[in-house]
């Protein structure tokens, strides 16, 4: 067992030595990388708000990670995507600014999970294209479980479905 | 909701218990700190809002969407300009239970290499000589040799040295059933009432009420509550009521509570991060704290810099997670940082209350409803909070949208060792609208009448009164609300509906549900701030707080009517900036006025009352957004307008206009056959002539705005304020002089409530006979909003509204028992909130045309939950062969045993 553990944040290189493997990604990203776009909320997996975009070592694709279940030692060699990584307020990525148009959230704080389960599903998206009417459930496969106390999830899936629907119609 | 806090802010200087004077400052964060480049993209219209009145997104979307530092729990020391760089971590030790003695604890769980720093417990802090913090009647810690006061009372907290020693030492801690000692288990104690308790009697015979028998109310009301009853008894009247039981339920926002905290004893000087509903509040109590003469430790300024919550609900006002913050960061060396995780913020975080209550109505044969008694009992856990005034507005708002002429309504809170109840989003109308929605219900189908007709036959109109005797001063459009939901096709072909779904094996049903809640409290003040740049960007300032209710986005749009564009920029949380306007609402009597009454027949202010404003503004409540705050940042945009913008016009047209005859255009200020003014223009000559470029103003509301005569250099107008105050440094504003001050009247102190919101709903429901499972099939809100804001935001309130009720009836429970949040180890795996499987497929919100005559909106961010509850509960019934609930949640047993 090596005594580093190395992966990439937002394709930046990260290592970590190999005794604080046990701690949790998003303890990491806020205490350790100044990233604190993430959310911690419920710490168990079930709330989703922490979660980020991975791709795995010999994936191309990628996938959901939550970051409050994750420890350090489990991502080596991963690339980890935070809601840091996807747009500026010069150039928003798609699924921001139908967020922002859409007024999906309130108060905000589980936006940056909405948003990267949604990124992930895009991505699926591009290198998988789908059809229109699978279109509802692979939404609810990817952000189905994210949880959301102010807004009824409503204008969360208007914005992503108008985006994926974009997609869909330009493939 | 609604606070106590009845806050001198004089100066906003505190004195201490001890004679010692702290001061208090406040900031706030502002959207351009949360988005820089803002300011540079576009100088005259934001890109937010390019429209005036119009938002494109949220005012602070931006920021969110970025996943930009806004929130309590992203901040670090290091990120605050003159902090050290380190911090310290605190974590409590708590009581996980409520009825056994706690004898000892027993920290050498820990290695060495995790101990803590610093161990405060009711000990340490008796040594030190430290105070309850203001509002508090018990301890902050169980001492040991006694029970705790209520689940999660801290028993000792430790502070670590830093995040990771925390971290690992959480880990060993939490759950451990070793740290611990308890002793033997004690007899659960007898109920107190907390103080207030509300009695609100109507009798029209007699002419009795709360508003109109004010001298000998206490005396007579129960008087007339019996004989009010013994008509009930000796009646031929149909009689309806039942006994309900709704459940303690958190409030879940998404962000546990989390702050940062550092005392400096170099100058006395505690400097706090947080993200809190009641800035001013908490900071005025936590003073309270270090208010012994002989304390250890000496207080000499107390600064908060609020950030936006994540998510509040009314869990954030007046939270005790401040004060325990405020007084273990004297005990700390540096910054302190605290973040409560799930687990604890369930375990101690506020509740909706625990309620129980009973109600009867009684109709004669036509559907009149001629007496309703309602009482209700809220179990306000181990401290006392909002929990009276949530209580309260529980009764008043028993007889809900009806004019009943025989009304008896009593509530309290009770203090017990349980979880801690306070003010949640509805504050106490869930409760009473779940009450007389399900009654009437039942009582139009025993009655054979139509339950739109039998609500009909019962509607306040501007005639009547609400159960204070409060007269009604709206057009509450109740009967609009009601034509709107009885010919949606959902009502009209529900019968049809019922046999698809029974093919399917389904029951279904159709519930409706009317509601009538009050926006703002009993008597509110307000601060609202309008700032013009010098690059000609608008900013807002106010002491508000946008807990996620998009009180920023409506805030940042209220400068357009009268300037002609958005807001760049808001500043919330920000009370230092009206606080330098030295108000008070200590009216000092004078010569041979004594009373501000006589105020309305028309004098200019004495020298002595000049900075008199009858109320001062509190807690930050979701529901005082839209018409409260939205009219003072508004007023101040007139006075900008009037003191600033047409001077400067005047200027450059050589000619005096007149304010009724400018308008704004495409970004322009016109006036027939004079030329186009540009914004830039405008500003330009403004800052040119030095005239005024801030406006701070304040304003009263008690049924109606407090109004005054101002003299503006080239105006004079009568404004619904109580105070303006104009310059061209926000610490150097000269009030405008007002004259000729017109109070609401007297009696209007009494209303209690006296602005609502009305909305209905019709819910359709089906449920599975073999799976007891219930799902929302559809929802129809109707809404009445006065004039809308923002749409989008009224449409993601009621959304959210829906959803919060879906979990209020089905899912959430907290119990009050050991087995439950107060253990420590409830997480959302134990406690269901509504995902998105569970909110209905069809959802659609119609929101009435304003009244004719109303220019202002209504505060709807509560009343969009309140008919869902009790309209549900009427759909279930439909669809259980006329089953009734009355004890939330509704489980699956409660399901099969309708069905059965």
């Amino acid at each position: 067992m090596t005594d580093v553990i190395e992966f990439k944040i937002n394709d930046q290189v990260v290592k970590v030595e190999a005794s604080d493997g046990d701690m949790t990604l998003i303890d990491y990203l806020h205490e350790h990388q100044n990233l604190t776009g993430t959310k911690f909320s419920c710490g168990i997996g079930v709330c989703r708000s922490c979660t980020v975009a991975t791709r795995a070592p010999d994936s191309n694709s990628l996938g959901t990670t939550l970051s409050c279940l994750t420890r350090l030692f489990e991502l080596s060699g991963f690339n980890v995507y935070t809601v840091e990584s996807l747009g500026t307020e010069q150039k928003l990525a798609a699924l921001q600014k139908a967020f922002l148009e859409h007024f999906s959230f309130q108060c905000g704080y589980c936006a940056p999970g909405f948003l990267m389960a949604a990124e992930a599903m895009l991505d699926q998206i591009r290198k998988k294209p789908i059809t229109k009417e699978q279109l509802d459930n692979l939404i609810e496969g990817y952000v189905g479980s994210n949880l959301c106390r102010c807004t009824g999830y409503v204008s969360y899936i208007e914005a992503i479905r108008e985006v994926a629907s974009e997609m869909i119609k330009n493939k | 909701m609604e606070s106590d806090l009845n806050i001198n802010r004089r100066n906003f200087i505190k004195t201490l218990a001890c004679g010692t004077v702290v001061t208090l400052s406040f900031k706030g964060l502002s959207v351009n700190i949360l988005s820089a480049s803002e300011n540079s993209r576009d100088s005259t219209h934001p890109a937010w809002a390019p429209i005036p009145g119009k938002a494109n997104w949220r005012i602070d979307g931006m920021a969110k969407v970025l996943g930009k530092k806004i929130f309590a729990r992203d901040y670090r020391a290091r990120d605050i300009d003159g902090w050290p760089n380190t911090e310290r971590y605190l974590y409590p030790i708590r009581a996980d239970r409520n009825n056994q003695v706690i004898t000892s604890y027993d920290l050498s769980v820990l290695p060495p290499e995790l101990s803590p720093m610093v161990v405060i417990d009711s000990e340490v802090i008796a040594r030190d000589n430290i105070d309850l913090a203001g509002g508090m009647i018990k301890p902050f810690f169980v001492k040991l040799g006694n029970t705790a006061d209520y689940f999660g009372q801290p028993i000792a907290m430790l502070i670590f040295e830093n995040f990771d020693v925390y971290r690992k030492a959480k880990i060993i801690l939490q759950f451990n059933q070793q740290v611990i000692e308890y002793g033997k288990v004690v007899k659960r104690p007898d109920p107190k009432m907390y103080s207030p308790s509300s009695a609100y009697i109507r009798d029209d015979e007699s002419g009795f009420d709360y508003v109109n028998n004010n001298d000998d109310y206490d005396n007579l009301y129960p008087v007339i509550a019996d004989n009010i009853e013994k008509a009930i008894d000796e009646s031929d009247w149909n009689l309806f009521e039942r006994e309900f039981k709704s459940q303690t339920t958190d409030p879940v926002f998404m962000e546990p509570e989390s702050g940062l905290a550092w005392f400096n004893k170099d100058d006395g000087e505690l400097r706090l991060v947080l993200g809190t509903q009641s800035p001013a509040g908490d900071m005025w109590k936590i003073a309270d704290i270090f208010g012994h003469e002989n304390c250890s430790f000496k207080l000499s300024h107390v600064d908060l810099m609020a950030c936006y919550p994540g998510g509040g609900f009314g869990g954030r006002d007046d939270s005790y997670f401040p004060k325990y913050l405020g007084l273990c960061a004297a005990y700390a060396d540096g910054p302190l940082r605290w973040v409560h995780d799930r687990y604890e913020q369930f375990q101690v975080g506020l509740k909706r209350h625990e309620t129980n209550f009973k109600e009867q109505i009684a109709l004669d044969n036509d559907g009149i409803i001629k007496a309703l008694k309602s009482e209700f009992i809220m179990n306000g856990g181990g401290r006392r909070n909002l929990s009276p005034y949530v209580a309260q507005l529980s009764a008043i708002s028993s007889s809900n949208s009806y004019d009943i002429s025989k009304a008896i309504s009593y509530a309290k809170a009770v203090d017990t060792p349980d979880l801690i109840g306070g003010s949640q989003r509805g504050f106490g109308g869930p409760q009473a609208f779940m009450a007389i929605e399900t009654l009437l219900d039942e009582a139009a189908i025993d009655l054979k009448i139509d339950p739109f007709e039998i609500r009909r036959r019962n509607l306040l109109d501007k005639n009547s009164k609400t159960i204070t005797g409060a007269p009604v001063h709206q057009e509450l459009q109740l009967t609009s609300i009601l034509d709107e939901l009885e010919k949606q096709p959902l009502w009209q072909n529900r019968l049809a509906k019922q046999k698809i779904f029974e093919e399917d094996g389904l029951n279904y049903g159709v519930g409706l549900a009317l509601t009538n809640r009050a926006y703002g409290t009993e008597g509110d003040g307000m601060y609202g701030g309008v700032e013009i740049k010098k690059n000609g960007q608008i900013v807002v300032h106010t002491p508000y707080i946008d807990m996620g209710n998009g009180a920023a986005t409506a805030l940042g749009l209220a400068p357009a009517k009268y300037l002609g564009r958005n807001a760049s920029d808001i500043n919330m949380g920000e009370v230092a900036f009206f606080d330098q306007l030295d108000l008070t609402t200590s009216y000092r009597e004078i010569s041979n006025i004594v009373t501000r009454a006589l105020t309305k027949f028309g004098w200019a202010d004495d020298d002595e009352n000049s900075k008199y404003v009858s109320h001062d503004s509190g807690s930050s409540s979701a529901c005082l957004a839209a018409f409260h705050q939205f009219h003072v940042v508004e007023q101040a945009g007139l006075a900008l307008l009037l003191q600033t913008i047409l001077p400067a016009a005047a200027k450059i047209w050589q000619t005096q206009p007149d304010y009724n005859e400018i308008v704004w255009r495409d970004g322009k200020l016109t006036l027939k056959d004079y030329e186009d003014l540009s914004w830039s223009v405008i500003v330009k000559t403004i800052f040119e002539e030095r005239l005024p470029n801030i406006a701070s103003v304040h304003a009263s509301f008690v049924s109606e705005f407090t109004r005054a005569d101002y003299k503006f250099t080239d105006y004079e107008v009568n404004l619904p304020l109580d105070y303006v105050a104009m310059g061209n440094r926000k610490t150097d504003l000269t009030p405008i002089l007002r004259s000729n001050i017109t109070y609401p009247p007297r009696k209007a102190d009494r209303y209690k409530r006296s602005r609502f919101a009305p909305c209905g709903a019709l819910i359709a429901v089906s449920v599975n006979p073999k799976t007891r499972q219930v799902q929302i099939e559809h929802c129809i809100s109707v809404l009445s909003a006065g004039k809308q804001l923002c749409p989008e935001i009224v449409k993601g309130q009621s959304e959210g509204g829906v959803a919060m009720s879906i979990g209020y009836v089905f899912f959430e429970d907290c119990l009050n028992t050991n087995d439950g949040p107060g253990n420590g180890t409830w997480n959302l795996d134990q406690y269901r909130i509504p995902g998105l499987s569970d909110i209905p497929k069809k959802q659609n919100l119609i929101v009435l045309e304003a009244p004719e005559g109303e220019e202002s909106a209504r505060g709807i961010a509560e009343a969009v939950l309140c008919p869902i509850a009790p309209a549900i509960l009427n759909a279930l019934s439909a669809a259980t062969s006329g089953h009734r609930f009355s004890k939330l949640p509704i489980t699956e047993d409660d399901i099969k045993e309708a069905l059965s």
